[in-house]
């Protein structure tokens, strides 16, 4: 039986992924696994790549077959057990893009996002007011009280990113702070909470001026990067610019390290963090 | 229109760059493909490099710590790489949280990572300083930023003197540090050496790839570093045999040496 879906979490993900290096220790290939199982190769891939959820039933069938002893299997469903538990997101799913159901899990075990944003305040340093008036002009397509609830999720993530301890590192165009969103007073609140955002030790902005040197992430939609200290997760990266509400994820090395020596490059590039405080005075 | 706040510092991600490669090595995030290969040519001619880089980065958590512990409250990180575990302020504010620490790299890249993600208890303070080491002016200027230069530092040269392709240079550029430094400092130094020909061998290759070349030494040669100053036990040693704890392995005698040194 599949759970109701609120994406994976991160130890479920960790949990994927060691299934895969344990069946790869055991010298087996999908298909054998899937034989074990008595399941189809896609069945396989799917568990390992945390696109089902796990069955516990289907886990200790694999475990028996890599060969892995009494006490490990116990230790395996134990923690299965709490990966199996719903995200804490989990009341905001019917207002969530899929990509995030999927991202939450990442995000919440996150020790370091990294955002470039073009135009607009990233949405990590957005107030209510402002966060809640971007949206109700990018999404005529949602009721407003599912724009609220995306500002209360919004809120949510800021409050658990901040508790989690997790590094912001943000590069915003000085455009956000040129482009009227909401109200004078809405536009003076997000000023300020930028400037109160500077003094905390978890973020750093770097603000690209206006008519600044061309960088390589110029022209291009807000991209993310999510660093997550456990060695069986992948950085991940987001794009997002199409259609609102859809964005590209991607954890494959090869997309995650180009974009990872792009905004490098953009930071370095970008006036120092320590020189934001001008901008927003 | 504006001129862009400051000159545009170039930078080569094309070519391998050594504080990526160890990361790499180290198995961290922060590399790119360029880095990665080299990383890869190496450890598959020569695979003892991963535990080598480990080592080297144990040496420097155990040699911290026995600094914080020694009394030392204010560090000079010199050529301090890329953010990883057991970054040298978060080794010292274990044992002290009013630990001071300046990072020093000529990296731009390095030092923003440093400057995002490195941040210290509320009692100690970091900060870092893009300069090359050679410098030894600038290092000292930008260290005094932080750090009360009238008060014991504790000089961190954790493997990168290898860079300096001439010996005097690099001998120069550590007593000018020394000397400047108040009496009752240290001095925390380690380099690598070659572990055997087929090490040397695959370390050349590397340096003739477009890298920053890394120069081996022999341990009597580099041990000339200490000059002027007094060894602590147990002297200058292969990195495992520093004052190993339960978490240290010992993998060789011979890929790195290092000590701790105090200044009077």
């Amino acid at each position: 039986m599949a759970r109701e879906r609120s994406g994976r979490t991160v130890a479920h993900l960790v949990l994927a992924t060691r299934l895969k290096t344990l069946r790869e220790a055991a010298g087996m290939s999908r298909g054998e696994a899937a034989n074990a199982l008595g399941a189809h190769t896609a069945t396989v891939r799917r568990i390992e790549q945390a696109e089902t959820s796990l069955d516990e039933g289907q886990v200790h069938a694999l475990l028996t077959a890599y060969g892995a002893g009494t006490a490990e299997i116990e230790a395996f469903l134990g923690e299965l057990a709490a990966a199996n538990l719903p995200g804490w997101w989990h009341p905001w799913r019917s207002v969530m893009d899929p990509w995030q159901l999927d991202l939450m899990s990442v995000e919440s075990a996150a020790r370091i996002i990294r955002v470039w944003e073009p135009a607009l305040v990233p949405a990590l340093l957005r107030t209510p007011s402002y966060a809640r008036a971007v949206d109700s002009i990018r999404r005529p397509d949602l009721s407003p009280a599912d724009k609220d609830r995306r500002t209360e999720l919004l809120m949510e993530r800021q409050k658990r990113l901040r508790q989690q301890n997790t590094s912001i590192w943000a590069i915003m165009s000085a455009a956000a702070l040129h482009t009227f969103v909401g109200n004078e007073d809405v536009m003076v609140e997000q000023r300020q909470a930028l400037r109160t955002a500077l003094a905390r030790p978890d973020v750093t902005l770097q603000i690209h001026p206006l008519g600044g040197r061309c960088h390589p992430m110029t022209g291009m939609p807000t991209v993310s990067l999510y660093r997550v200290d456990v060695p069986e997760i992948p950085d991940h990266v987001v794009r997002e610019g199409d259609l609102h509400g859809s964005a590209d994820v991607s954890s494959s090395l090869h997309a995650v390290s180009a974009y990872h020596l792009l905004m490098d490059h953009t930071c370095v590039i970008a006036p120092h963090p320590n020189e934001s405080k001008d901008v927003l005075t | 229109m504006t001129e862009p706040t400051r000159p545009h510092q170039p930078i080569d991600t094309s070519v391998a760059h050594s504080a990526r490669v160890w990361n790499y090595w180290l198995g961290g995030k922060d590399h790119y493909p360029a880095d990665q290969a080299a990383g890869d040519a190496y450890s598959s001619k020569y695979p003892s490099i991963v535990p080598f880089a480990k080592e080297s980065r144990d040496f420097l958590r155990r040699t911290t710590a026995y600094l914080a512990k020694a009394g030392v409250r204010q560090f000079i990180d010199l050529g301090a790489g890329l953010p990883t575990s057991n970054n040298t302020h978060e080794v010292a504010q274990r044992v002290s949280p009013d630990c001071r620490v300046v990072y020093i790299d000529h990296d731009p890249i390095v030092l923003l990572h440093v400057h995002a993600l490195l941040t210290s208890t509320p009692e100690g303070a970091t900060n870092y300083v893009q300069a090359d080491m050679r410098d030894t002016d600038a290092v000292l200027a930008g260290a005094a930023k932080t750090l009360d230069m009238t008060k014991p530092i504790a000089l961190v040269i954790n493997d990168v003197l290898g860079h300096i392709e001439n010996w005097s240079e690099a001998r120069g550029l550590v007593s000018r540090l020394v000397e400047q430094l108040p009496s009752g400092s240290y001095l925390s130094l380690s380099h690598s050496t070659a572990a055997d020909e087929e090490h040397q061998a695959v370390q050349d290759e590397y340096n003739s790839s477009g890298a920053i070349p890394y120069m081996f030494r022999e341990p009597s040669v580099a041990i000339e570093l200490f000059e002027g100053t007094e060894l602590v036990e147990p002297g200058f040693t292969s990195w495992p045999r520093w004052r190993p704890d339960a978490n240290t392995g010992l993998l060789t005698d011979r890929a790195g040496w290092g000590g701790v040194a105090r200044i009077s």
